[in-house]
């Protein structure tokens, strides 16, 4: 009597596979199947945080009050010395890079590190003060790529007020920082001016993509903005 | 005996300054919140930021809480001799009442102003010229209560662009509606020190705010850090081949249990 219904009937009995192969072939196939789309799905990066601070520009409304007032130096202080930084370390998002130095592009916005050795580390605007220069330090970084997925600044969006940024510079000093806001912006609408404008003791800027992904355009359409200020030690 | 090797000249002052600060598109700019002259009352605030390359100027002026449906007239303000600040309430006091003018102390003119932060130096205006010549250019001032432009066209003197570049120059934003009628009018104010053909509350100041150096050269907008591959769905080969593999391993269970029934 045979075995199977269908086109097998043809197949010799004796070059039939028994049932102790189909059912191991069954469940090779089942267990490599599963654990494919196992891997597949669970191996899936999750887009990168947007902050819970708030995705709306904000109106010029509210920029007056929020920051601190334009520093007017007196002739008796006498400026930090600039010492470029060297690493970074933010502990609540487990972040620690060297930081290397970007400028600005021919058009006046903000050079990217490029793709190589330097793309996933962070890097520091080197047209802004250093840390613990007045005014606020700008330092960049990538939040993702399409060869090696999530970036240096993939987990930006998820700081909070409180947490610190710990900043080595060339000396070999540690500057902490503070947070103290969080924000995204549309890149189409920056607030040039909350984001880089003058501040009256030495900050951090930290500045990465986020919101939606535009595949158009090969952008995401938001930068995400991490506020913070110096604190003494 | 050996000739000492010649010491490498030490980089000049302006060489390590150019290396400290990468020569950026602008000569460099100034900034400044604009917050309500004292005094005269207004409720609003703004900001302001000049930019320089050479003697082109180019800015951004934005405030808010002025005069709906008004001119308000804007300038770069400054003055050598001047504090190159914003005034105080005293100097509210300091000039006669002008023609019409019943409580002169209670009005801060911008003549009074003028020892705090000097002369007319640029005309903020839409468009056209900008000399001192168009300070009260009404029809080419933005319109309140909310106003937000920006030129880069305006041409400076080289005086002028290094008098912005230093941090002391002042911008005033006018046009103060003290009796709330709603309009530009004589009202207890009279006529304006400016020009007796119009009203005080056209040309008194009304937001004003010093214009400090920049602490950064300004990059221009946001910043293109992130090409998306964290974004939609990744693996799908993985995911498409193991679902096949699923498929196949389901098949030919199905299929023994078929024949196990049939037999």
């Amino acid at each position: 009597m045979p075995d199977d219904a269908g086109p097998e009937e043809r197949t010799p009995r004796a070059l039939r596979p028994g049932r102790k192969v189909v059912a191991a072939v069954a469940a090779l196939l089942l267990l490599g199947g599963g654990t494919a789309v196992a891997v597949g799905l669970l191996d899936q990066d999750a887009a990168p945080t947007s902050p819970t601070a708030g995705a709306s520009a904000p109106s010029p409304s509210t920029t007056a009050g929020a920051l601190p007032a334009p520093e007017t130096t007196t002739p008796s202080e006498a400026p930090e010395p600039r010492i470029p930084p060297t690493e970074l370390s933010i502990p609540a998002i487990d972040v620690q890079s060297a930081v290397t130095r970007v400028g600005l592009n021919p058009d006046g916005t903000l050079e990217v590190p490029q793709p190589g050795p330097d793309y996933d580390k962070a890097a520091w605007y080197e047209g802004s003060p250093a840390p613990g220069q007045t005014g606020p330090t700008v330092i960049e970084g990538h939040v993702d790529s399409a060869e090696n997925g999530p970036s240096v600044f993939y987990d930006l969006g998820e700081l909070a007020a409180g947490d610190t940024v710990d900043i080595t510079r060339e000396d070999g000093s540690v500057v902490t920082f503070e947070v103290y806001d969080v924000q995204a912006f549309p890149k189409d609408e920056f607030p040039t001016l909350d984001v880089y404008g003058n501040t009256e003791g030495p900050e951090l800027r930290l500045i990465t993509c986020g919101g939606e992904f535009n595949s158009d355009s090969g952008h995401y359409v938001n930068n995400t903005v991490v506020f913070a200020r110096q604190v003494q030690a | 005996m050996k000739r000492a090797a010649v010491a490498a000249p030490a980089l000049s002052l302006a060489a390590m300054l150019a290396l400290a600060s990468p020569a950026a598109a602008a000569d460099g700019s100034a900034q400044g919140d604009l917050a309500p002259v004292p005094v005269n009352g207004v409720e609003g605030s703004g900001e302001g930021m000049l930019t320089v390359e050479g003697t082109t100027l180019s800015f951004t002026l934005a405030a808010q809480g002025l005069l709906a449906d008004a001119p308000h007239a804007a300038h770069i303000h400054y003055a050598e001799e001047s504090m190159n600040t914003c005034p105080t309430a005293d100097a509210a006091t300091t000039a006669e009442a002008l023609e019409g003018e019943t409580n002169p102390d209670e009005h801060l003119t911008t003549t009074e102003g003028a020892p705090f932060y000097g002369g007319i130096v640029v005309s903020l205006t839409t468009s056209g010229d900008t000399s001192p010549d168009s300070g009260l250019a009404v029809d080419r001032f933005a319109t309140g209560p909310d106003i937000e432009y920006m030129r880069g066209d305006v041409e400076v003197s080289e005086e002028v662009a290094a008098d912005i570049l230093s941090g002391e120059t002042v911008v005033v934003v006018h046009g103060v509606d003290y009796d709330s009628d709603g309009a530009y009018s004589m009202g207890e104010r009279g006529v304006s020190d400016l020009d007796p053909a119009l009203p005080g509350e056209a040309t008194d100041p009304a937001l004003c705010g010093v214009m400090a150096a920049s602490q950064m050269s300004m990059p221009e907008g946001g910043v293109d850090t992130g090409d998306g591959a964290t974004s939609g769905i990744e693996n799908i080969g993985l995911i498409g081949a193991g679902g096949i593999a699923l498929l196949g391993g389901a098949a030919l269970i199905a299929r023994r249990r078929l024949a196990a029934d049939n037999s």
